[in-house]
């Protein structure tokens, strides 16, 4: 059974290599499971702060926005404030 | 062409446009046969970086989906908030600043900042009310939409929404 951290990080690899136009191989090689999350929960916090909005939280995660909305989703994190 | 009205899409709300099939097709369908649909250079660019391009790129090359390059004016907005906004946002927002087009626009920042440059979008839900109040959309397919996209938006609207669609 695939933990939702696992599941989160599968589809960050794929919607990360379609926003650079890298291969899937190529970005789990660049960034890690553990560093995935530690980002991403870092931008989510930044962002559920008023930090930044959706759209810029999107830029400097390196997924789309649907993308990046099932990512949060696998995570249980609100995409929303 | 059809008489329909012309509303700027930013990047969120077209992504939920794509991501909720009805009959196995995108809802973004639907709403064209009520609305015309604009899009920005950089809400394409946005777009084009993910999976609803597989669904946006075909209509734009038919033109059932309009597209317009943003102006650089006014730089304020790229100076003040370039690393507080995405592109898409920045570039819907002049664009509707430079057209007088309503724009879709559901985060909460750059709703706030649209109006500070004196445009007033609509967020995603009350343009599902507008178009079925205004265009025709069904009310059963325009609940079915917001029911199915109700967890993208705070809970406390989708009540509100649903008593509008049902008066």
């Amino acid at each position: 059974m695939q933990t939702k951290e696992a599941h989160a990080y599968d589809l960050f690899v794929e919607a990360h290599a379609l926003y650079k136009g890298k291969t899937p191989e190529e970005i789990s090689t660049l960034i890690s499971a553990d560093e995935f999350e530690a980002r991403i929960r870092a931008l989510h916090y930044q962002y559920m702060a008023g930090k930044f909005s959706f759209g810029r939280f999107t830029e400097l995660a390196g997924v789309a926005h649907l993308e990046l909305r099932e990512i949060l989703d696998a995570l249980g994190l609100p995409s929303h404030h | 062409m059809t008489n329909n009205i012309t509303y700027l899409l930013d990047t969120g709300p077209l992504s939920t446009l794509c991501s909720f099939p009805t009959s196995g097709s995108s809802y973004l369908y639907t709403i064209l046969q009520h609305a015309q649909i604009m899009l920005t250079d950089g809400v394409i660019t946005e777009a084009g970086r993910g999976k609803i391009w597989r669904i946006v790129s075909p209509l734009l090359k038919t033109g059932e989906i309009q597209s317009i390059s943003a102006p650089l004016e006014p730089e304020i907005l790229d100076l003040s908030y370039g690393n507080d906004l995405g592109l898409g946002e920045r570039s819907t927002i002049k664009s509707a600043l430079l057209t007088g087009l309503t724009a879709i626009i559901d985060d909460r920042d750059a709703f706030i900042v649209a109006n500070r440059f004196g445009i007033h979008p609509i967020g995603f839900q009350d343009w599902i009310v507008r178009l079925a109040s205004e265009a025709n959309l069904p009310t059963k397919l325009a609940v079915d939409i917001v029911q199915a996209s109700a967890n993208q938006y705070p809970k406390m609207f989708l009540i509100h929404t649903l008593k509008l669609l049902n008066q």
